[in-house]
């Protein structure tokens, strides 16, 4: 948690708040242990001291700006702390008209990065306590007690995150941040997949998703996933059958990836919120790749360009098609 | 490899499907693997279908529309050409095999084209050596 972060949000959600530009502040809260980050929705001064920048913060809050969508007609004026996928997830909810910009403040983070419950799983095991000093986390386990440092905790989206400042915001709290080097895109992963032989990409797809129980907090954790009815749930027709036949994970995950292309904003709180650690962020960030290679894409980066799949070029490629 | 695959075909109402009419009223040969289905636009479309074929047996999947320009609804094929690429490249990150999934545009008077199309097509399915990616594994015999 670093103090002066938390310490400039409530300094700028008090005056938004006594100066009675929004009704309440939607920002990050201490969950029930030092590893879990909530939401919290401040509509009095008294209740600012809830507000933290959080260590484990890998929720995306655009998210709960569904809750207000233009189509329900609430009246809220609202405040948002928003990190830089946060703020391009609302870029992106503004392009599709889910939200209105004129009853929004934004509070931008400039967002150091956060750190993953799941790699903290991954390395440490099953963890029992956590306590952090300095640029250093330490866990206790089952098997004993270990120690990580903040870097190697961060899940590999904000390893390779591009977009740190917030790309729209009213007012921006925290140090600029340098972004890393451009010759590096952060996709070496995803090609370094594609160069496997066929065979073994697709047992790689089963048996991640294997482990997938349709719990849909994936799906519930993206700000991008609001269509009112899920393909996933409507039953006429019958996309994808209930259960946990292998092709149907596979495919429900699949679609679910294909739906965001040219929406999705690479904040990694699908795999986050993913209680059997299935990897999800290999489909999301592909997708993204092959958006931006395709139509020079990226989501929510530029605020007046048309989504990637509701327009088109003449001169779009197609190698593919006989 | 397989011998005598079954390729699920969408065909556009307006240009494929008139092509492959052509072909027929013509009497060119070609293979007859071919299951139609009459489409109003490559755009209609969902890749979702495309899933759904694989996954209740079809061997192979083909998506033919009108050539750009030509679309009986102006722009259709140009917003399916976009939505083919983006799911073609995911579907082959995740391993499909080539081959599985093809598009095509063949024109109303393309009826020699829509022969050429389905043989290869054809060739390219009896290439696939596993086509049991993505098929429904049900505990009772299909009928």
């Amino acid at each position: 948690m670093s103090k002066s972060l938390t310490n400039s949000i409530r300094e700028e959600a008090r005056k938004i708040l006594q100066e009675g530009k929004v009704d309440f502040v939607i920002g990050y809260g201490q969950g029930d242990n030092s590893m879990r980050t909530q939401p919290v929705f401040i509509d009095k001064v008294e209740d600012i001291d809830k507000l933290v920048w959080p260590s484990f913060g890998l929720i995306n809050l655009a998210n709960y700006l569904l809750r207000y969508r233009t189509t329900r007609n609430t009246p809220h004026k609202i405040g948002i702390v928003a990190k830089g996928c946060d703020s391009r997830s609302i870029v992106a909810l503004l392009k599709e008209n889910q939200i209105d910009r004129d009853r929004l403040f934004i509070i931008g983070v400039n967002c150091p990065g956060m750190l993953s419950r799941q790699v903290a799983r991954e390395k440490a095991g099953e963890i029992v306590a956590a306590s952090s000093n300095g640029d250093k986390w330490s866990f206790e386990t089952t098997e004993g007690t270990k120690e990580i440092s903040c870097f190697d905790l961060m899940p590999s989206n904000c390893v390779a995150c591009r977009h740190h400042a917030p790309v729209i915001s009213d007012v921006v709290v925290g140090d600029s941040i340098k972004e890393p080097d451009v010759e590096d895109d952060g996709y070496d992963s995803i090609r370094e997949f594609e160069n496997k032989p066929a065979p073994e990409r697709y047992q790689y797809l089963m048996s991640e998703m294997s482990a997938c129980i349709r719990c849909y907090a994936c799906r519930q954790a993206c700000p991008t996933c609001n269509c009112d009815e899920c393909f996933v749930d409507i039953t006429q027709p019958k996309w994808v059958d209930k259960g946990l036949e292998p092709t149907d994970l596979a495919i429900w995950q699949l679609i679910r990836t294909y739906h965001q292309a040219g929406r999705c904003v690479d904040c990694g709180a699908c795999e986050e919120a993913c209680p059997m650690g299935v990897k999800l962020l290999w489909l999301t960030r592909k997708m993204n790749l092959v958006v931006r290679e395709r139509f020079g894409f990226e989501a929510g980066v530029d605020p007046e360009a048309l989504p990637p799949l509701a327009t088109y070029k003449k001169e779009d490629p197609q190698e593919f098609i006989l | 490899m397989n011998d005598d695959p079954k390729i699920l075909a969408f065909l556009c109402n307006w240009c494929s499907y008139a092509g492959a009419d052509l072909a027929g009223t013509s009497r060119i040969q070609y293979p007859t693997t071919l299951r139609v289905l009459r489409v109003p636009c490559s755009a209609r479309v969902n890749p979702q279908f495309i899933l759904k074929a694989l996954q209740e047996g079809a061997d192979g999947v083909l998506v033919s529309g009108c050539h750009p320009g030509d679309c009986h609804y102006l722009e259709g094929n140009y917003y399916a050409r976009r939505k083919f690429a983006t799911m073609l490249d995911l579907l082959e990150y995740v391993g499909l095999e080539k081959g599985r999934v093809r598009f095509s545009w063949v024109s109303a008077a393309e009826g020699g084209k829509f022969a050429e199309v389905v043989k290869e097509v054809t060739d390219g399915v009896k290439q696939v050596k596993d086509t049991s990616q993505f098929l429904k594994k049900r505990d009772w015999p299909s009928e």
